[in-house]
């Protein structure tokens, strides 16, 4: 997107054209007495798309409000492309904003909606009409700009909002679950229609969800929230692979999570059977949570044992068969829960009922400080 | 006691007023009801009869302001015109209709722009418990009877030389208008999105252009109805303007009122078809707009 | 169970909390009450209080004010016909918007729309121009006298019956409004439920609407008393001195007499006593137990 009007109402660091740097760094907010962040730092990178996941109530919403303006943190500091936010109000951040309703203004026209910012900016109007008709056909809208937004669909309306977030080229862009009203179908199109406008704008994206497929979908790096807190951050497939804690392994995917304990003497062991010690361990703890990612772990019968492999006796509770796959869902001795996958070409014969071994490679799960809330069945 | 009495008649009366003004009636009404109404015949006549007690008394006047002879002797036996032309010739009537348009005007333009901004003061101040009682203290003109206001507005303009000044006149109606502003704009800015206001100063708008091109547009109904609530407050006012009139400043109501309780001139018929007519018809018009208005936002 | 967590279904209910605005604004806020308060506070409240100090301090006639009411029993006479007609007033509007009302909920769109407009432009039009109409109705040798001759000797111009007549009809628009719009939010269902469990319409009515409705009927109620305590002009026009209302006392007192003390302490007796009617209406429709399930 190079043109003539990056200089006009765009962002106010020429470094930042494509995209800001946002660093929040320690904050903490409180409401009343109630703490709704606890010491949160995120970096986000120029043009990256940071998404942030988590559970109701975590503080997603928060943070955006931070970064935004609409709200100040207690402690800590907000900064954008190097400058401290504290004193800067939400209209000079240049921050576009997507709010999960849209809050299109319903007695302006689409077109005054998308013009909006850029009349606030003083920019002249034929380079506004050009910008509008520019929005509008990037996100496919063109010939709609006379209808009023009561006039358009939920994800047209959606669109518009997108449109008039980016046609001021904001820095950064913030979107709070703004794909959250859409039904199923038209939430997977306007994916890849974000993912796309992404690309071509290239601004900062700080995009907020409680879907973990669409975080995976559409993210560089996502940031786990957790009771005000980020528990991790890092890309999808990092996240998936190595979980830091047992909440990010429960809440992106599904897994088994086995109880670890040490004995007096040293040795770990998993429901009686030993394990390596794992490495991600305090040395003074005494339990730990060993977690097996379906698709890492096999069913195999009970006098199959391999050398690289743990078992473990499970009852096999119910078989899936999904198409491509087959989900299994077993239980252990102490009644802990645990899921198997397997893909179409290597399934096992097991069905429910069937007592067998639920087997995997130490090297390919994770250990895990914590014990996790028992998955009992 | 008194604040949760006020609360209560405020939070009823807010939601009926603009609402009917509005259109909301018209656009609300889908039910087929009728079958229903069918089945309470007693209800059904007593609201024939209530609907007819308050509409036809008013209309005599109408063919009496025709009268041929100068008296209220009903139905005329005579017509003419000439009681009109009496009521736009003598000058008696003509300064004070236009007095009375005059200060209605000014003091609904006083009453609205102070009745608004507090509205939105009102609806936005975090503190609500002063809030509450600030609300309160607006809404005072319409819960206390007119003539103990009256007589304390009487005193103090006195002292201050008020009496019989347009001032005085504008002051007062615009303060017996503020609770009608107040009623009608907030109850529309209980229904407005804040997360608009939000929206547009994320966009780059500032304090006062979000007023001018989000909030006002967006409330503009309620501004309006408040407006038109206050203006015809001022122009029907009469108690309150007959305590702080003088010989050389009367308005119009306080012109027919003197002219039912004197003499039996028909002019006074005349002028009340003129209100009549008039009135009926601005909330037509207000009716038909906001109608329009309301499905273009499709709200 | 595998701790996939189904994230959609934990979800709150209702929208994202919005975050609290900066204090600064909310300081900003209050100053636009300022002028508003100003005008109300210079126009009604300091002249109220005026009043009351007058009330006390001013000697007219070298009597206090409280002292000359009590020496003439002709005013707590007038204070309590004022009251008086303003009760009736309210009970008749009561009894006339009840049916008014709730017909205009059960109705289709168009009858709707005409009751809203009939109710609607009385509403809006000058009560002065509707007092003036029942002059033309009700003085002698009028339409109401020729059709109802057995009603006055000499027409009903000038008695009580008239002065009650247009109150209840100037005021009617008050009760109906707040009434309709209590009754328009009671759920329909609620209705059909009450008929269809066997309950006849009037009893549905009574059991359902009635108190459910109640807020409503308050406001109005309230609304219609305190303007009605309040006349001047149509009790001038409609009654005569044997009806005279308290809003003609203090008239006199005022601009022709100029003794501000004796009518502000008129008005505020009146004022003092209806707090204590309207104190003692709410407390009653308090413990009402319907009442007080609807309120
Ligand atoms: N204005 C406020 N006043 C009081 N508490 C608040 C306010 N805003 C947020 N909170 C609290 O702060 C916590 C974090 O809220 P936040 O809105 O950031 O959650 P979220 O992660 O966005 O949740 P959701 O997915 O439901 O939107 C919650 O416990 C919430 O109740
Ligand atoms: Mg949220």
């Amino acid at each position: 997107m190079s043109d003539a009007g990056t200089s006009i109402g765009g962002a106010r660091n020429p470094v930042a054209a494509g995209g800001s740097r946002l660093v929040i760094d320690g904050v903490v907010k409180q409401f009343g007495g109630h703490t709704a962040l606890a010491d949160v730092s995120l970096d986000v990178q120029p043009g990256e798309f940071m998404t942030l996941l988590g559970p109701s109530g975590s503080g997603k919403s928060t943070t955006l409000n931070l970064v935004s303006g609409f709200a100040q943190p207690d402690e800590g500091t907000v900064r954008i492309d190097g400058v401290d936010m504290a004193s800067v109000p939400p209209r000079r951040r240049n921050v576009g904003m997507v709010f999960q309703n849209y809050a299109l203004f319903p007695h302006l026209t689409i077109e005054a909606n998308i013009a909006f910012p850029l009349r606030q900016r003083r920019v002249p109007r034929p380079e506004q009409a050009r910008r509008v008709a520019e929005a509008l056909g990037t996100v496919r809208l063109e010939g709609y700009g006379q209808r009023y937004p009561a006039q358009l669909s939920g994800g047209q309306q959606q669109r518009v909002a997108l449109a008039r977030a980016i046609v001021f080229r904001p820095g950064l862009l913030l979107m709070d679950e703004p794909l959250g009203a859409l039904d199923r179908g038209l939430r997977e199109s306007m994916q890849s229609e974000i993912r796309r406008i992404h690309r071509e704008a290239g601004s900062t994206v700080l995009f907020v969800t409680h879907d973990q497929e669409e975080a995976l979908a559409l993210s560089d790096r996502i940031a786990v929230f957790h009771e005000g807190r980020i528990e991790q951050v890092g890309t999808g497939h990092e996240l998936y692979l190595h979980p830091a804690s047992t909440f990010v392994a429960g809440f992106l995917g599904e897994s088994t999570m086995l109880p670890a304990e040490r004995s007096a003497g040293g040795a770990w062991s998993v429901l009686g059977v030993r394990v390596p010690a794992p490495s991600a361990v305090p040395d003074a703890a005494r339990s730990a949570t060993v977690v097996v990612r379906p698709e890492r772990a096999r069913l195999r019968a009970v006098d199959d044992a391999r050398q690289d492999e743990l078992g473990l006796s499970v009852q096999v509770l119910e078989d899936v068969y999904l198409g491509a796959d087959r989900k299994l869902r077993v239980r252990f001795a102490d009644g802990t829960a645990g899921v198997v996958r397997e893909v179409a070409g290597s399934m096992s014969p097991w069905r429910a009922g069937d007592r067998v071994e639920f087997a995997w490679r130490p090297a390919d799960s994770a250990v895990l400080p914590g014990s996790a809330a028992p998955a009992v069945l | 006691m008194k604040g949760r009495v006020t609360g209560e008649v405020t939070g009823t009366v807010t939601g009926t007023v603009p609402a009917a003004q509005t259109g909301g009636v018209t656009a609300t009404a889908k039910a087929k009801g009728t079958g229903t109404v069918a089945r309470h015949p007693f209800a059904v006549v007593a609201a024939v009869v209530v609907a007819l007690l308050l509409v036809v008394p008013t209309l005599v006047v109408v063919p009496i302001s025709f009268t041929g002879k100068a008296s209220f002797v009903f139905p005329p036996d005579s017509w003419s015109l000439r009681w009109y032309g009496n009521l736009f010739s003598d000058s008696r009537w003509t300064s004070a209709l236009r007095r009375s348009l005059w200060i209605a005007l000014l003091s609904s333009v006083l009453a609205t722009t102070v009745g608004t901004a507090a509205s939105v003061g009102l609806t936005r101040w975090r503190r609500r418990r002063w809030a509450a009682a600030a609300r309160a203290l607006l809404l005072v003109p319409v819960f206390v009877p007119a003539i103990v206001l009256a007589i304390g507005i009487y005193t103090v303009f006195g002292s201050l030389g008020l009496l019989g000044t347009v001032t005085g006149f504008v002051l007062a109606h615009a303060s017996l208008g503020v609770p009608f502003v107040v009623i009608s704009v907030t109850a529309v800015l209980q229904s407005f999105d804040v997360q608009l206001e939000r929206a547009a100063e994320s966009l780059g708008a500032g304090r006062w252009a979000v007023f001018r091109q989000i909030t006002l547009p967006l409330i503009l109904p309620g501004v309006l109805a408040g407006a038109l609530f206050a203006f015809v407050a001022s122009f029907d006012e009469i108690l309150v303007s007959l305590f702080i009139k003088s010989p050389f400043l009367e308005t119009f109501p306080i012109r027919v009122y003197q002219s039912v309780d004197n003499d039996t001139d028909p002019t006074v018929a005349a002028a009340s078809t003129l209100v009549l007519v008039v009135t009926t018809l601005v909330i037509l018009v207000a009716v038909r707009i906001s109608t329009l208005r309301t499905r273009r936002l499709g709200t | 169970m595998a701790t996939t967590q189904d994230v959609g279904a934990d979800r709150r209910a209702g929208p994202p909390a919005p975050a609290a605005p900066r204090a600064r604004r909310s300081r900003f806020d209050a100053l636009l009450l300022i002028p508003a308060l100003l005008l109300i506070l210079g126009v009604v409240g300091y002249p109220f209080v005026v009043s009351v100090i007058d009330s006390f301090v001013k000697v007219e006639g070298r009597q206090h004010a409280y002292a000359w009411i009590t020496a003439n029993p002709v005013y707590l006479r007038i204070i309590g016909r004022t009251f008086l007609t303003s009760v009736v007033a309210v009970v008749l509007c009561v009894l006339l918007a009840y049916p008014y009302a709730y017909v205009m909920v059960l109705a289709g769109r168009r009858i709707r729309l005409v009751l809203t407009v009939a109710v609607l432009v009385p509403f809006w039009v000058s009560g002065l121009v509707r007092t003036f109409a029942w002059v033309i109705l009700l003085q002698s040798g009028g339409p109401v006298d020729r059709l109802l001759p057995f009603l006055g000797r000499d027409g009903l111009l000038h008695t009580q019956t008239a002065v009650l007549v247009g109150l209840v009809q100037v005021l009617l628009p008050f009760m109906i409004l707040p009434l309709y719009n209590s009754m328009q939010s009671i759920d329909r269902r609620l209705l059909q439920a009450a008929e269809s469990l066997g309950a006849r319409q009037t009893v549905a009515f009574f059991r359902v609407v009635v108190p459910l409705s109640a807020p409503g009927a308050g406001a109005g109620a309230l609304l219609v008393f305190v303007t009605s305590l309040g006349i001047y002009v149509l009790a001038q026009i409609l009654g005569s001195p044997a009806t005279s209302m308290i809003g003609s006392v203090v008239y006199t007192q005022t601009s022709q007499l100029n003794n501000t003390g004796r009518a502000a302490a008129l008005s505020l007796s009146m004022l003092a006593g209806a707090v204590v009617l309207i104190g003692a209406a709410y407390l009653l429709f308090r413990l009402v137990p319907g009442a007080r399930r609807a309120g």
